[in-house]
């Protein structure tokens, strides 16, 4: 009887834990499917190789958004050797497929371009200003979100070179199977515009 | 539960009014509900629109209620920052022509209609939105000229100074009474001084390397000595070093009391441009506009520094992690003049430039203030109504500069020592006037003051430097030479002539003792080379071409 009722509790949890939505435990993973600007379509967690999953939001006519577009480009090229899908992400509603593609090859940005005109990515990344970074983890986990380096020290404010290489930074650490907590810094760059949102969606 | 909710809703709604009327409060005039047709848009369409709208060097519209809407946090937080719209001079220390200046009840304005949600307002009050001319602002040129060639600006890395050589090939000497500015590349030229260059060296120096243009920022070539014909227009002198200057945003004018700038026949212009990559290649051949006044006007402009000569006689050496290092000087006006126009110069650590004038009476007028220097924006601004500075009124002017690590202007980290020099990553630092001579007549008077100055500041500055050796100074009346001679052998002789540091007058010493050739203690015009010809002019006070023992011991008895 004793025995039963543990059975019967084990049974239970199973239950109510295959019921538990996926999202709470491991926010990204498995569920996150998009498709780019050249309708390729994108799991990114789904696969085994991926040991982080990046998105970096932009705006086309931001100066600060594209002035990084070599530095994105780099990063996106020396890091995807090492297991990290890296993804370009515009929430700007008026950008559309035939303006992103058009920006993409102006700019010569080499990695997936998505539209994110809903704000899910967005929302997920917590990102508010363009150019932003948002780091997770294998596990879907969102470990960094903020500025890609420390160039811009503030509006009209710009090094001679960055001092820090916050985004470089993380990926390494995470590379090197660092354990890390979440970490946010300030991105300097243009406001993404969440005015049209519905509210329900928060 | 719902009813909490709303009585909760409700206090929360009036602490935000509360709040709301405690700020606007503090800025009568600005709504707290503002809205875009009613309030916001005469702000955007005056201040705003005419550099964000198409084909102009802004990056992105503010022609309508939706590219406002879009923007409304970002506007609020640069405005709020003073960073937009571009204009540095602070309130109340001259007035100037075309100021750009947003006022607190219009930045109010701004950050309550983002935080009250940005209302678009009844369609019928929205003005008419402003209308630009397409074409050249000041009417058909005179004369439009253009680069020769085109240089490509990389995608990335550091801001590019480059100067560009324009073959001009004028017959006849033209006077300037105004320019405009066309890049072909709006987002990556961010700023261009015009200079004039009559030695030719720009030309010969103009694509040696096999890209378009030429390194630094100078009026001539770097390899160039030829400071003898284009004396009055080089660098070292105390002019503004051409036809002035234009930086993004910058409006076209006419000089004001019919003046002109001279533009000699067979000289040419030299762009000193400032390109920032824009995370693309661009390609940028600027071209100039031109407009002539028919005759030589009747009053003629001076440009002069305070310190004079971008500072580069006042000993600037700035030690590593000093944020504030002052640099001063005065200059006082033996005859009655007209300042026109005022700006400063300095490199990337510099932080404020500030100049005051006190009249013969004792009144004090704030002429100048820049209290947060950046390096970007070189701008030169015209008085809305010339300043009268009576004879005897002495000008003051202060520059400071920031070499902490802090600063994150600092190009270098963890900060250096530096001192006076033409690279960028040298300093300079001076507030620099235009102004006329009241009278015509006192022309000369004028200008030999503001020769004087200079010489004046590196006699002090000498003094300054003996006086405090070994207590002799100023009890010891020896020539210049047996002085520069004492200091010269207490110190060893650093020789790098392409730079002049804080320390230049131990080179001066140097040189002079080289230059010196037949050892009598004077330097006969064929004893000076084109390379000491820029310094020998502060010494040679009379003008004869030589230095006489008289003149050099002048200097050692002041």
């Amino acid at each position: 009887m004793n025995s039963q009722r543990q059975i019967a509790l084990y049974a239970a949890l199973l239950a109510l834990a295959g019921a538990w939505p996926v999202g709470l435990t491991a926010p990204a993973k498995a569920k996150l499917v998009f498709t780019d600007i050249k309708g390729k379509n994108h799991t990114p967690f789904a696969s085994a190789k991926t040991k982080a999953v990046v998105f970096v939001f932009l705006l086309r006519d931001c100066p600060v958004s594209n002035v990084y577009s070599p530095e994105i480009t780099r990063i996106h090229r020396e890091y995807s050797k090492k297991g990290v899908a890296l993804y370009l992400v515009h929430p700007d509603r008026d950008t559309d497929t035939k303006s992103a593609l058009a920006h993409a090859s102006e700019y010569k940005l080499t990695a997936p371009v998505v539209l994110d005109h809903g704000h899910k990515l967005t929302r997920r990344a917590e990102a508010q200003v363009t150019p932003e970074a948002a780091v997770f983890d294998a596990k879907g986990r969102l470990i960094y979100r903020g500025r890609i380096d420390d160039l811009y020290a503030d509006f009209g404010k710009k090094r001679a070179r960055p001092t820090r290489h916050d985004l470089r930074d993380t990926l390494d650490a995470l590379l090197a199977g660092k354990r890390l907590t979440k970490r946010t810094t300030k991105a300097v760059g243009c406001y993404i515009d969440f005015s049209n949102d519905k509210k329900k969606n928060e | 539960m719902t009813k909490k909710r709303t009585s909760k809703l409700i206090l929360t709604g009036l602490v935000l009014a509360g709040f709301a009327a405690l700020q606007t409060s503090t800025t009568a005039a600005a709504k707290a509900k503002p809205t875009f047709t009613e309030d916001v848009a005469p702000i955007i369409y005056n201040n705003c629109t005419e550099c964000h709208r198409d084909g102009q060097a802004a990056p992105f519209m503010l022609k309508n209620y939706n590219d406002v809407k879009k923007r409304a946090r970002l506007i609020t937080k640069v405005t709020q920052d003073r960073y937009m719209p571009p204009w540095h001079p602070v309130e109340g220390h001259g007035k100037f022509v075309d100021e750009r200046r947003l006022t607190d009840d219009e930045l109010a304005t701004l950050k309550n209609w983002h935080d009250s949600g940005m209302a678009e307002g009844p369609a019928d009050k929205l003005p008419e939105p402003p209308k630009f001319a397409s074409d050249w602002l000041l009417g058909e040129p005179d004369l439009i000229v253009k680069m020769p060639k085109a240089y490509t600006m990389r995608a990335d890395g550091s801001d590019i100074y480059r100067s560009f050589c324009i073959p001009m090939d004028l017959k006849e000497d033209k006077w300037v009474a105004g320019f405009e500015v066309r890049p072909s590349a709006r987002a990556v030229l961010h700023h261009v001084i015009i200079r004039i260059d009559q030695s030719g060296e720009a030309r010969k120096a103009d694509g040696a390397n096999g890209t378009p243009g030429f390194s630094g920022m100078r009026g001539i070539g770097r390899s160039s000595r030829g400071s003898r014909r284009g004396s009055s227009n080089d660098v070292f002198s105390g002019s503004l070093g051409g036809l002035g200057g234009w930086a993004v945003g910058g409006t076209p004018r006419i000089l004001p009391l019919g003046l002109a700038r001279k533009l000699p026949a067979g000289a040419d212009l030299v762009l000193n441009s400032h390109f920032h990559p824009s995370g693309k290649e661009e390609e940028e051949q600027t071209t100039i506009g031109l407009y002539f006044t028919d005759k030589k006007p009747d009053r003629t402009l001076i440009g002069f520094q305070v310190p004079p000569v971008f500072g580069s006689i006042s000993g600037l050496d700035i030690p590593a992690g000093e944020s504030n290092y002052e640099l001063k000087s005065k200059f006082t006006t033996p005859v009655d003049i007209d300042l026109v126009g005022v700006g400063a110069h300095m490199h990337y650590i510099g932080h404020t430039a500030k100049a005051h004038a006190t009249l013969p009476d004792g009144t004090v007028k704030s002429l100048f203030y820049i209290d947060d220097w950046d390096f970007n924006w070189q701008g030169r601004y015209t008085y809305d109504v010339p300043i009268r500075l009576p004879a005897g009124t002495t000008v003051e002017g202060t520059v400071s500069f920031d070499n902490s690590a802090a600063n994150p202007h600092n190009q270098f980290n963890p900060p250096r020592r530096i001192r006076w020099g033409l690279e960028s990553t040298d300093e300079m630092g001076s507030v620099i006037f235009s102004a006329v001579p009241a009278s015509e007549m006192d022309l000369d008077e004028f200008n030999a003051a503001v020769r004087n100055h200079a010489v004046d500041e590196a006699r002090l500055m000498a003094e300054r430097r003996f006086g405090s050796r070994g207590g002799s100074g100023r009890g010891n009346r020896g020539g210049i030479a047996d002085r520069l001679e004492q200091f010269r052998s207490s110190r060893p002789g650093g020789n790098n002539s392409s730079r002049l540091g804080g320390d230049w007058r131990g080179r001066l010493g140097e040189r002079l003792r080289e230059l010196d050739k037949n050892d009598n203690g004077e330097i006969e015009p064929d004893e000076i080379d084109e390379s000491s010809r820029r310094y020998i002019r502060f010494i040679d006070t009379n003008k004869d071409g030589r230095v006489s023992k008289e003149e050099l011991s002048q200097i050692g008895n002041r």
